[in-house]
């Protein structure tokens, strides 16, 4: 009797530690840097950001810049990336300038637990 | 004289003896009183003692059920399924016995939406689904054996179930979904102190392909890929029309049962099973995995007295579904790397309950009483949807040998379905027409109250010169919901019996 009792209680402790977890991290705060490549230093930007997730499209945007960064609280997950907008920028010769710009990628993970980090490579329109 | 005298009177009794244990087997096999210890018998050892004698019945039936507007579209507006059986029940020794099940079945369900699969009650929400649907044929086949022997106080018993389906349409979309299913369950039971303690344990395996094809050019739609109350899996979705289910899953109970007629019942029951979607087209990519966990107890007290036979089951049945999408990373040639897994589907099911049984002569009856919910929650963006339901229901059955070779049995159900809860949340701003629609029609039910009422009768017809006997049944069984629908249902079947 005292053997089948303690079967069962073990059998009942391995199924229910046999219960499945939940993935339940759904969120990520996503930092997307802006690169104006070599010798360049972003000093400002008015632009919106376009997060598309790859899997649902549902599509979070944001124009809160900071910066050369944009901050947003997204799903975990792959991402396609649209920021167009206004920057003002150092160059090189260190003269100020502000120019229309377009950053666009087909695929940005971000995916981490907690924070993510992206950076993306701006083309200047004019 | 006397001899003679004698001779009649023993012939009286034997006959009288005879009659009746036809009676008690008959009344054992299905009195509504059998409710109080079926639970037990998914654990294979208590199958030692299930039946008092042999039985064997083969026979044709037929399924038919027709609802005026579908309660849920994936389910159709209803099906016929008309099939052979057998079924089996032998003793083979004092201590030992052996069963086993065959069935063969080939209908129609008509009218599907949303449901491209064959086992959607398994699998949602990962199915494959399409807003076009139609009917669908489906061909089953099931078998299952298995064998129990007694030893001293301890019984053992296994019972093997294979079931193997198919499910397909023969016009645009070609739907076509092959299942097999294999179940292995063993199970020990002892007697100890007036109770019979057991422990079963079983292994399922489960895997079902299944694609959609278009053969005219015009119809080539794509398919989603559903992930939960109305979502779809886009990146996955379109052209992606040929998925597998590969599945497995194990399940325990403990049962205390009397030994008598007189004493207290447990069933307890904890099981869990998953069901990963695979994409053939990716390299079986692994698109979502379902999650399910089932924990059932029922409890009560029964007790034969006097002739009259009385019992309280109290249950409680909880069902939870959780439901994983795997999110792609970037394909490298046709092989897409898994980022990261998110829990995005939840389903909470719970039903507790009682019921009171009540048997005199040919009489019995049943009071069932309980609380329903459910409630559905896809995570983001948030979408639920929930209800809750009060139910009670009665069910009485006479039963009873009306002439030496004919037993009839007469079962009359009647209950109601009161909702007491609802709820919804969905982003409909961001929803297509379509979408809203099929989420819309499906909570109209969910949120509605139903009535429903059964009604049956069994005839079992032997002559005693007979070796075998005929039955024929005939129930039929109708649903009314407060949204002006109602389901109508009958349940035929005739056949032998030896």
């Amino acid at each position: 009797m005292r053997w089948l009792l303690i079967l069962l209680v073990s059998c009942m402790a391995v199924t229910v530690c046999g219960c499945h977890q939940d993935n339940d991290e759904y969120m990520t705060v996503a930092t997307v840097r802006l690169d104006g490549g070599e010798g360049v230093r972003i000093e400002r930007v008015q632009a919106m950001a376009h997060f598309t997730n790859l899997n649902s499209r549902h599509v979070t945007s944001t124009a809160n810049f900071d910066g050369a960064e944009v901050q947003v609280v997204l799903l975990r997950g792959a991402y396609q990336v649209l920021v167009e907008g206004i920057l003002s920028y150092v160059d090189a010769d260190g003269k100020r300038m502000v120019r229309s710009f377009r950053a666009v990628s087909d695929y940005v993970e971000l995916a981490g637990i907690g924070t993510s980090q992206a950076k993306m490579d701006i083309i200047l329109l004019d | 004289m006397r001899r003679l005298l004698f001779f009649v009177v023993s012939c009286m009794v034997m006959l009288q003896v005879v009659a009746s244990e036809r009676d008690s087997a008959y009344v054992d096999r299905y009195s509504l009183w059998r409710g109080t210890t079926d639970v037990a018998l998914g654990n294979p050892a208590f199958m030692t003692r299930a039946y008092m004698k042999s039985d064997t019945q083969l026979g044709v039936r037929c399924d038919y059920r027709h609802q005026s507007d579908a309660f849920r579209l994936e389910d159709g507006t209803g099906m016929a399924l008309p099939g052979i059986f057998a079924n089996t029940y032998i003793r083979l020794t004092k201590s030992s016995v052996v069963w086993g099940e065959a069935l063969y079945s080939n209908g129609k369900h008509w009218d599907r939406e949303y449901n491209s699969v064959a086992d959607f009650d398994l699998l949602y929400p990962y199915v494959i689904a399409d807003s076009v649907g139609g009917d669908t044929h489906r061909e089953r086949y099931f078998f299952s054996g298995g064998y129990a022997a007694e030893r001293g106080r301890w019984q053992m018993g296994g019972v093997l179930k294979l079931r193997a389906e198919q499910e397909y349409r023969t016009y645009d979309p070609r739907m076509r979904s092959v299942v097999y299913d294999v179940s292995l369950t063993a199970g020990a039971a002892v007697t100890v102190g007036g109770y019979r303690l057991g422990l079963s344990a079983e292994g399922n395996i489960y895997r079902q392909t299944a694609d959609v094809d278009f053969y005219s050019e015009m119809n080539g739609m794509g398919e989603l890929q559903m992930t939960g109350l109305g979502t779809d899996y886009v990146r996955f979705s379109g052209s992606n029309r040929d998925i597998f289910y590969k599945g497995k899953g194990g399940t325990l109970a403990f049962d205390m049962l009397p030994s008598g007629d007189k004493g207290w019942l447990l069933h307890l029951r904890h099981g869990i099973n998953e069901y990963v979607r695979l994409l053939d087209e990716y390299n079986s990519m692994p698109l979502t995995t379902l999650y399910r966990q089932r924990s059932a107890l029922t409890a009560g007290w029964k007790g034969v007295a006097r002739g009259t036979e009385r019992a309280l089951l109290v249950h409680a049945v909880y069902d939870r579904r959780a439901g994983d999408e795997h999110v792609a990373g970037t394909a490298s040639g046709q092989e897409y790397p898994v980022l990261t897994d998110l829990t995005m589907y939840h389903e909470h099911r719970i039903d507790v309950g009682a019921t009171a049984f009540y048997g005199r002569g040919d009489w019995h009856l049943a009071l069932k009483a309980g609380y329903l919910s459910k409630r559905e929650r896809y995570e983001y963006v948030e979408r639920r949807m929930d209800y809750g339901r009060l139910y009670g229901e009665v069910t009485a059955q006479w039963l009873k040998r009306v002439r030496k070779d004919l037993c009839l049995n007469v079962c009359g159900k009647g209950g109601y379905q009161g909702k007491i809860s609802d709820r919804i949340v969905m982003p409909y701003a961001n929803m297509t027409l379509g979408r809203r629609d099929y989420i819309n029609h499906n909570y109209r039910y969910q949120r509605a109250s139903y009535a429903h009422v059964d009604v049956g009768i069994r005839a079992d017809f032997r002559p005693a010169k007979w070796r075998v006997g005929l039955f024929g049944q005939v129930a039929t069984a109708w649903k009314f919901c407060t949204e002006g629908e109602h389901e109508a249902g009958v349940r035929a079947a005739v056949g032998v019996v030896f």
